[in-house]
């Protein structure tokens, strides 16, 4: 993908920037005059002022009531595997010892 | 573990649990778990919008997180790490199978934005409330349509409300980037629920 021009960023920036209302005010009435002046600015402002209200009403999707039960099986196998994997490499590790006496 | 020590952990910050677990206090784990569960499911569902999956990716999720607990450094967010983590393992399972644009776009009694659909702004008149509903479900479709990287860049921001020094850290890439890609990602997003939003109605 292309990336973004010095210029496009900079766009971007004075556009979230003023959808959000954190637009420094010596700042604002130049791009409201540009705005004003530039149709494209002005969609791009309408579009992200629509989409991120729509997106911030988007239901909040949390796991099932089974998630609990599955992740707390899958963390008792991991711990498992851990304790056998130590007792291995104890058990390697005791075995050279012996090998070096 | 006493009940008082459980109870400490419960108020302890993201990191401060973390490095509980890297010190070896294993029900720091459940902890976090409880912490990031739904808001991992949630970012990981509006990226995939397959229900299937989400529920084994959140678990790998937390799964990589204790089995990599020793690389885990205080100088970045907790959440901030397990996004990233998240986010890797989707784009992975992603390449994998392939098939995310194969997914149905027709209504499916086991999508969640179907049975959990719910609003909160009793501002809304009924027609209103409809069209803000067809045009979530709308929305939802388009975003499955965006280039991955502006669709992870929105919903981490406008779904997940990060702020933009978090996404460019799970995403990897400069802050203009991350900005340019919200503002450009909106931009498509309208322009593909179009005919669905007045934005009179908001």
């Amino acid at each position: 993908m292309n990336q973004p021009s010095p210029e496009d960023n900079i766009l971007s920036e004075f556009i979230l920037e003023y959808t959000e209302g954190s637009i420094e005010d010596a700042v604002k009435c130049s791009f409201e005059e540009l705005m004003n002046s530039d149709c494209h600015i002005q969609h791009a402002v309408n579009a992200n002022k629509v989409i991120s209200f729509l997106l911030g009403k988007m239901p909040q999707i949390g796991v099932s009531d089974k998630f609990d039960r599955k992740m707390a099986a899958a963390f008792a196998i991991e711990l498992e595997k851990e304790v056998e994997n130590s007792q291995k490499q104890r058990l390697s590790r005791s075995n050279s010892n012996e090998l070096i006496r | 573990m006493k009940a008082s020590a459980t109870v400490k952990l419960h108020q302890m910050s993201d990191e401060d649990v973390m490095e509980q677990l890297q010190a070896g206090v294993v029900q720091a784990f459940d902890i976090i778990v409880h912490r990031y569960k739904d808001r991992l499911h949630n970012f990981l569902y509006r990226y995939t919008h397959n229900h299937e999956d989400c529920e084994d990716l959140v678990q790998e999720t937390f799964l990589r997180v204790y089995r990599s607990r020793h690389s885990y450094e205080r100088i970045a967010k907790l959440s901030t790490w397990m996004y990233t983590i998240a986010l890797n393992l989707a784009k992975s399972m992603y390449k994998k199978k392939k098939r995310m644009s194969l997914i149905s776009i027709h209504a499916d009694e086991s999508d969640p934005d179907d049975r959990e659909f719910e609003i909160t702004d009793t501002n809304l008149l009924q027609d209103d409330e409809l069209h803000l509903k067809l045009s979530m479900n709308e929305l939802q479709k388009a975003l499955m349509k965006l280039n991955d990287d502006f669709r992870e860049a929105i919903i981490l921001r406008d779904i997940q409300q990060l702020t933009y020094e978090e996404i460019a850290e799970i995403t990897g890439t400069a802050m203009g980037t991350v900005k340019s890609r919200i503002n450009r990602g909106r931009q498509q997003l309208q322009e593909l629920i179009g005919d669905y939003v007045h934005s009179e109605t908001f």
